[in-house]
């Protein structure tokens, strides 16, 4: 698969939060909704939300990839991935995530949203989709990042959506996070129909 | 010394979990091990090759059988994971292959066994023997034959 | 009436949303959602039962990582198991076996469970985690055989090794969308709406 056609597959055919539920806590639970604590916040349409998710899931990715290939594999060990990853990638990301975040401006910020990404179905997800994908170094980089984007962009998306149910006469039984479930499951439909073949071959 | 107590437990748990992963592992290689000496009527040795793939980990060599490697394959499907074993030649083409689990395997596996090796695996649709049995499932057929192909790929090197 | 309702427990994922990553793309069938429901309950029940002892043992700044690489590891024997009962079951769920390790459900029981102040007795807590449990599973549970009967037109219950003990069969799948995300999505959204009008109709609050 050429570049393009990983980032496409990542953002659109194999989307993480429509294609595999992941993230799904942050997306489908709003502010007012008791237990809802700021990682509800990211994918909120901004982009420093959007470079926090991208930048955690590729590093994400390709610690994992590095941990299963290059240690865990020639060991014969790799399915022990998941607790190499919580004990070594896991404590790396949320370190770098403080360090950014203790920076000014627009890195404090992507810093602050990425602390909160870090220990979350969505990262671990994505990082074990990617690892497990075949793929070299650099497109792991690539497919972690751009599924990062695919879930900013679903996320914004059903953001927008919300924001139009709350002005509408929604069934009281429907209202917040059953018709966002509802939504989400239209648009996972809708992204069913793209043609994950074509997409795959996309520049090759 | 908390510092010391947390490292040990959380060292004393990867070394179960290590432990428990060596064990499983073994009990997974003799389930394969059985599933594709039942298919092959040979001979199955101990020591299989290993891979990192999504698809297959292990690659079985077989003595006195109808073809010299097996090995079981995941097989990605719309309606999830398919469990196959398969058989292939020293050339990495597919020589049988059948769906483990007792639901009925595709129509359209069959169409991939003789692909691999020096004859490519379909890349699209039309690629099939039979494209009709293939329609309603181009996806899941096409996701099955790239991983057959790498399995193919990864037998004919070790082969060699 | 009072002591009735403060013992209620709300289900976490229909009222609370927690552990609803893997039951949308994953639990497609019953076998796979008897494996997930009671995957992400055994976690849960152990991480509750770890916490609270563990709070005068492990230094605040360590609890995190200590806290996650137990989850990570009862996620990993739990996946050893079920591989070893079914490996069909265990290659169907693929990453959302070790995904466990983080499952919200887990982690929603880790925070109450290492609350300090918490005014819940030890018994109270470890009764409202093994509810949440139970409720959890017995979800999971209803949405793969919901998804799996009217997905694929089968009901089926894993046997050791292969085999399937097969309870029904339909010449066709009624409702095929069901086995896919798409249909997770919107089974789980209609199911967390009845839950709210039932809860309604109960003189509940809506959590």
């Amino acid at each position: 698969m050429s570049y393009l056609g990983i980032i496409a597959s990542s953002v659109f055919a194999s989307n993480a939060l429509l294609a595999y539920g992941l993230g799904s806590i942050p997306a489908f639970k709003n502010d007012h909704e008791a237990g809802a604590d700021v990682a509800s916040k990211v994918g909120r349409g901004s982009l420093a939300s959007a470079a926090a998710l991208a930048c955690v899931n590729a590093l994400a990715a390709v610690l994992l990839w590095c941990i299963r290939g290059l240690v865990l594999a020639p060991l014969g060990l790799s399915s022990l991935d998941i607790l190499f990853f919580a004990l070594i990638a896991v404590p790396l990301l949320k370190a770098l995530s403080r360090a950014a975040a203790s920076g000014e401006g627009a890195i404090a910020r992507i810093g602050a949203e990425a602390e909160e990404l870090v220990v979350g179905s969505l990262v671990f997800g994505v990082a074990l989709i990617v690892a497990k994908g075949g793929y070299s170094l650099g497109e792991a980089l690539a497919a972690g990042a751009a599924s990062g984007l695919g879930y900013w962009m679903a996320t914004s998306l059903l953001e927008s959506i919300r924001e139009r149910l709350e002005l509408s006469d929604v069934p009281a039984a429907f209202k917040g996070a059953p018709s966002m479930l509802l939504s989400a499951g239209l648009m996972s439909m809708a992204l069913m129909g793209i043609d994950s073949i074509l997409v795959r071959n996309l520049g090759s | 010394m908390e510092n010391l107590a947390v490292a040990s437990a959380i060292g004393f748990i990867a070394i179960v979990v290590a432990a428990a992963a060596l064990f499983a592992e073994s009990a997974s290689i003799a389930e394969e091990r059985s599933a594709i000496a039942f298919l092959s009527k040979g001979s199955v040795r101990a020591d299989p090759m290993r891979f990192d793939d999504p698809a297959f980990s292990r690659v079985h060599s077989i003595s006195g059988g109808s073809a010299p490697f097996g090995a079981i394959l995941s097989l990605p499907t719309r309606q999830g994971a398919l469990r196959t074993a398969l058989l292939f030649r020293k050339d990495g083409s597919v020589a049988a292959a059948s769906a483990l689990g007792p639901g009925p395997a595709p129509a359209w596996l069959k169409l991939l066994v003789g692909t691999g090796g020096t004859s490519a695996t379909p890349s699209s649709k039309s690629d099939a023997a039979d494209p009709d049995a293939v329609s309603g499932a181009t996806e899941s057929f096409l996701d099955v034959a790239d991983a057959i192909g790498r399995a193919s790929a990864s037998v004919a090197e070790a082969a060699r | 009436m009072n002591a009735r309702r403060a013992a209620f427990v709300p289900n976490p994922l229909l009222a609370g949303m927690l552990g609803i990553c893997p039951l949308v793309a994953a639990d497609r069938s019953l076998p796979e959602g008897i494996a997930l429901g009671l995957g992400a309950a055994i976690c849960s029940l152990v991480l509750g039962a770890v916490a609270a002892p563990s709070r005068g043992i492990v230094p605040d700044r360590l609890r995190a990582p200590f806290s996650l690489a137990l989850s990570a590891a009862v996620a990993l024997l739990y996946s050893f198991g079920v591989r070893a009962y079914s490996p069909i079951v265990a290659d169907g769920l693929g990453i959302f076996l070790p995904l466990l390790a983080v499952s919200a459900l887990s982690l929603h029981t880790l925070r109450r469970s290492s609350a300090v102040n918490g005014s819940a007795s030890t018994r109270e807590r470890y009764s409202s985690i093994a509810k949440e449990a139970f409720a959890f599973l017995a979800t999971a549970v209803l949405i793969g055989a919901a998804r799996e009967a009217l997905g694929m037109g089968t009901l089926t219950i894993p046997l050791p090794g292969e085999g399937e003990l097969r309870l029904m069969e339909l010449p066709s799948s009624p409702l095929r969308m069901l086995s896919s995300s798409a249909g997770g999505f919107i089974l789980i959204g209609c199911l967390a709406a009845a839950y709210r009008l039932a809860l309604r109709g109960a003189g509940r609050k809506i959590p």
